[in-house]
């Protein structure tokens, strides 16, 4: 999903539209992911810990026979939670799928989320300017949109979830 | 991840794989029987020839083996705590290494299927092979994580730098 104007003629910006899916993923912090990226919410319990995992991503969910790593932001951008050893009874994730053109197959991943999503048009014309888009994001975003007076990331899925992420 | 191996106790015949089912403070982890080496009671351990953060040495052989202490999450004990029993000896190359364990138990598998720890999850000092899932017999789906030996002797091995830096 680029958010970008489309430019037709002298000037005249033709305003186009593209759904994407809001995820609350700590306080006051809020993500996007394409429509097709989203797969399935599921309210989570029986998390399994992963020793020597990243702190963000130390935790694994059993779906559908799967493996799915579950990425929690708060960890990340929250100093309260940074070093905490969260222990995890239930929560609510959006699991996504995580496109592998290596071997031409679906993985799933999964970001805890804080209240049900969102699923939003989002215009052009709500673009933001790369120096908008706050530095943390970088490696993991593909763009961003001005939304409800805050700058909110476009995930980059598979760099998210191919280990891009380093704080 | 899709392929689920079924847990059987020593009955499986010979297409099975053996592993070794290892407990650590109520949390199991499993290492291919290819990767053992052998198995002592801690009784055999010696206090002597201990190097760096080992808790003990055992002799096997003509070796004199290290031996470690580690936690359910793998940080590196000092005191040996009284639940641990057994000492695992494992090896990668001529190099020879212990750690020690609550338990431990053969386990035979139909088949079972690795896959690598996701990337956004791999350290990169993490003991940590890969990870299967099983059905147990009673139905139910679980976790397992595999331990090599040349894995843990690379976390061993970084492990040590590190408190030496």
């Amino acid at each position: 999903m680029n958010a970008t104007a489309e430019h037709s003629g002298a000037d005249v910006v033709t305003e186009t539209a593209a759904s994407a899916w809001v995820l609350e993923v700590a306080d006051n912090i809020s993500v996007a992911i394409s429509q097709y990226e989203m797969n399935h919410i599921d309210e989570s319990s029986g998390l399994i810990k992963v020793p020597k995992a990243p702190v963000w991503c130390d935790h694994v969910m059993l779906w559908k026979n799967q493996v799915v790593p579950v990425m929690d932001f708060i960890k990340i951008y929250d100093p309260e939670y940074r070093s905490s050893d969260v222990a995890y009874d239930s929560i609510m994730v959006a699991i996504v799928r995580v496109f592998d053109d290596s071997e031409q197959k679906i993985n799933y991943g999964a970001i805890r989320i804080l209240q049900p999503p969102v699923l939003e048009k989002i215009s052009n014309k709500q673009a933001s300017k790369k120096q908008e888009i706050d530095q943390k994001w970088n490696g993991i975003s593909v763009s961003a949109f001005n939304y409800k007076q805050t700058v909110v990331p476009v995930l980059d899925i598979k760099s998210l979830f191919g280990g891009s992420l380093e704080h | 991840m899709s392929a689920i191996s079924v847990a059987h106790h020593k009955k499986e015949g010979a297409q099975s794989a053996t592993i070794m089912a290892i407990e650590l403070d109520g949390e199991i982890y499993y290492l291919p029987q290819v990767d053992l080496i052998t198995f002592e009671n801690t009784q055999h351990l010696q206090e002597s020839n201990k190097d760096g953060r080992s808790v003990a040495s055992i002799k096997v052989g003509d070796h004199i083996v290290p031996i470690y202490c580690l936690s359910k999450d793998f940080e590196l004990l000092n005191q040996i705590p009284d639940e641990r029993k057994v000492c695992v000896i494992s090896g990668y190359g001529d190099r020879r290494f212990g750690f020690l364990c609550d338990k431990i138990q053969k386990l035979s598998y139909s088949k079972i299927k690795l896959e690598p720890v996701p990337a956004c999850m791999s350290a990169q000092n993490s003991p940590l092979s890969s990870l299967f899932l099983y059905r147990m017999e009673s139905g139910g789906i679980e976790l397992g994580m595999m331990l090599r030996s040349q894995s843990l002797l690379s976390f061993l091995d970084n492990s040590l730098k590190f408190d030496a830096a």
